[in-house]
């Protein structure tokens, strides 16, 4: 399977290596990721695999606790 | 200053709370094949739910509503024009949700819940999904307690109690709207919360209506669900669920909802236009099969909940336009065999001057005498018989003085129903101010009053009963009785306020 791998910072060979292992074993299939780089991510990173997206992202959490804090009574 | 780091410290405090282990992960992703007219064509987006609420980038949400083997079509709810081919979908696994609760109160929001007033974010936690199945059998109870709508014409003789559906149709500008607004300001102390929804209506209007509501104090107990004219299509759609979903919120915690849909004919034609873009086939006049479980599915959602579940209650007042009177039309039948009854309003009474514009005749009440008090079912069981004898010599009224002394009071007493029945805008009136009046007509005590003067004497009346007779008008109110001392206070009560009011008309009757 061919994959996206989106960071905000780069990425060097062994961490990359590394995610698709991890992939790899999650789907079962071997799993080859294209680098690209965010840097709206602010930190971490987004993999997008066979119509199924993994948001590990900074900007995924700040969002996640926007919408949240919103719900609280002020 | 010291506000300022209080509600820091309030923030931080919810900052603490909050787990960010439980967030990112993954969600199912779609990628869109073609846009337009504000259909989206997806490919992707696995085991995608039929109505699950869709992610766009920027903000833009859709609908899942075309499930094929290869692909998706959504519906766009706003910001059509950013999406494009190759475009994020990402799934949200919930079918379309809106916030529900007290917060809503007093607040103007679209189909989704968002504020439309800058009275700031909506704090809830509660969601509910527009599509919801409606009670079952088991959980209702008959409709018992009557929703008082402060206009005579209607708690009289086509009363609406709670969990009642009743049709508001007439043509354009016959005080359908009027109607529906007159009853959520009558609703005042009542314990009766709102819910106005507004489709495919200009914002002005809404906005008029919002004003009228704030300054009677009604917006306090009142949430507008606003989809105006320029709301794409699937955001009309989805408005009537949205209030609904709502109502329901408060009516399975036990309390009493009122629900406007204004209209149900905007409400078809937009989903006749989002049918046609997703290419299903259209039916009668190009509307889609299941226009009538449009309708049918939300308006059955409105109960009388049994005490098991609340005892709550779910009243809907839906509004259909027609074209030249054309009850018989397509859209407007299919709502008038859903409904507990209706109110037809004409042009023709409207312009005559009889306003509220209800066509006595035709209009119904399916659920009739049990949705009224012992006291009003008194007085009104013989003000349709006269109305209707009153129309059936009508036509006569021309030659009155050729005709003999029972028909010509007949018409007389007909004619000065009519004008009693006759109502000024925002100016409801209280169950036992209207049983009052009526008593005092329906037992022939005013037809000696000229016509034109009926309407100082209503309101000089009322202010006499409240002025002197307060103990017993508030009797009448909370017991919802008329018992033969009343009558008989409010015969002595009137003849005596007619000697002032009519001095000359007074002394030829005692002649």
């Amino acid at each position: 399977m061919e994959g996206k791998l989106i960071a905000a910072h780069p990425v060097d060979d062994e961490t990359l290596r590394r995610v698709e292992e991890r992939f790899t074993r999650y789907f079962g299939q071997s799993v080859t990721l294209q680098v690209e780089l965010d840097r709206a991510l602010m930190a971490g990173f987004v993999v997008t695999v066979n119509h199924l997206r993994f948001d590990y992202s900074v900007r995924a959490k700040l969002s996640a606790m926007k919408k949240y804090l919103l719900t609280q009574q002020s | 200053m010291e506000l300022y780091s209080e509600s820091l410290s309030g923030l931080k405090a919810s900052v603490d709370k909050f787990d960010a282990s439980q967030t990112g992960g993954m969600r199912r992703y779609g990628t869109v094949l073609e846009s337009g007219d504000g259909i989206v064509t997806i490919d992707g987006l696995l085991d995608c739910k039929y109505g699950e609420l869709l992610e766009f980038e920027n903000g833009v949400n859709g609908i899942a509503f075309n499930m094929e083997e290869q692909a998706v079509g959504a519906v766009l709810l706003n910001g059509t024009s950013a999406i494009r081919e190759g475009s994020r979908v990402l799934g949200t696994d919930r079918v379309v949700e809106v916030p529900v609760g007290l917060a809503l109160l007093g607040r103007t929001v679209d189909p989704l819940g968002r504020p439309l007033d800058a009275k700031g974010t909506i704090h809830t936690d509660k969601f509910r999904p527009i599509e919801y199945e409606a009670s079952r059998i088991i959980d209702r109870d008959a409709v018992n307690e009557p929703l008082q709508t402060g206009l005579m014409a209607i708690d009289s003789m086509v009363p609406i109690g709670k969990g009642q559906r009743e049709l508001i149709i007439g043509d354009r500008q016959t005080g359908k709207s009027a109607i529906a607004v007159d009853t959520i300001l009558n609703q005042k102390d009542k314990d009766v919360l709102c819910i106005y929804v507004a489709i495919g209506q200009k914002a002005s209007s809404i906005a008029r209506i919002i004003n009228t509501l704030e300054k009677a104090g009604a917006l306090e107990y009142t949430t507008i669900v606003a989809a105006t004219a320029s709301d794409s299509a699937p955001m009309q759609y989805i408005a009537p669920y949205a209030g609904c979903a709502m109502a329901e919120e408060f009516m399975y915690q036990g309390r009493d909802v009122l629900v406007v849909y204004d209209d149900l004919s905007k409400h078809a034609v937009a989903y006749r236009a989002m049918s046609l873009l997703l290419k299903r086939p259209p039916g009668r006049e190009a509307y889609p099969g299941d226009v009538f479980y449009l309708h049918s599915r939300l308006l059955e959602r409105a109960a009388k909940l049994s005490q098991a579940k609340g005892g709550g209650s779910m009243t809907a007042l839906p509004i259909v336009e027609t074209q030249s009177g054309d009850i018989s039309s397509y859209i407007a039948t299919n709502v008038i065999s859903i409904t507990d009854g209706q109110l037809f309003l004409e042009s023709e009474l409207f312009y005559a001057g009889i306003r509220p514009a209800v066509n006595v005749g035709f209009s119904v009440s399916r659920v009739g005498g049990s949705a009224q008090s012992k006291a009003m079912r008194k007085v009104a069981g013989q003000l349709r018989l006269d109305l209707s004898q009153y129309r059936e010599m009508a036509v006569f009224a021309q030659f009155s003085s050729e005709l003999d002394k029972a028909t010509q009071t007949l018409l007389a007493q007909g004619e000065r129903l009519t004008e009693m029945l006759k109502q000024p805008q925002y100016a409801p009136m209280a169950m036992e101010e209207q049983v009052v009046l009526l008593y005092v007509v329906t037992h022939r005590l005013l037809l000696n009053m000229p016509l034109q003067k009926i309407a100082a004497f209503k309101a000089g009346f009322i202010e006499y009963m409240h002025t002197h007779y307060a103990d017993m008008m508030r009797g009448i109110a909370r017991t919802g009785r008329l018992d033969d001392d009343d009558a008989r206070c409010i015969e002595a009560a009137a003849r005596d306020f007619l000697a002032d009011f009519l001095p000359e008309e007074a002394k030829e009757a005692q002649a």
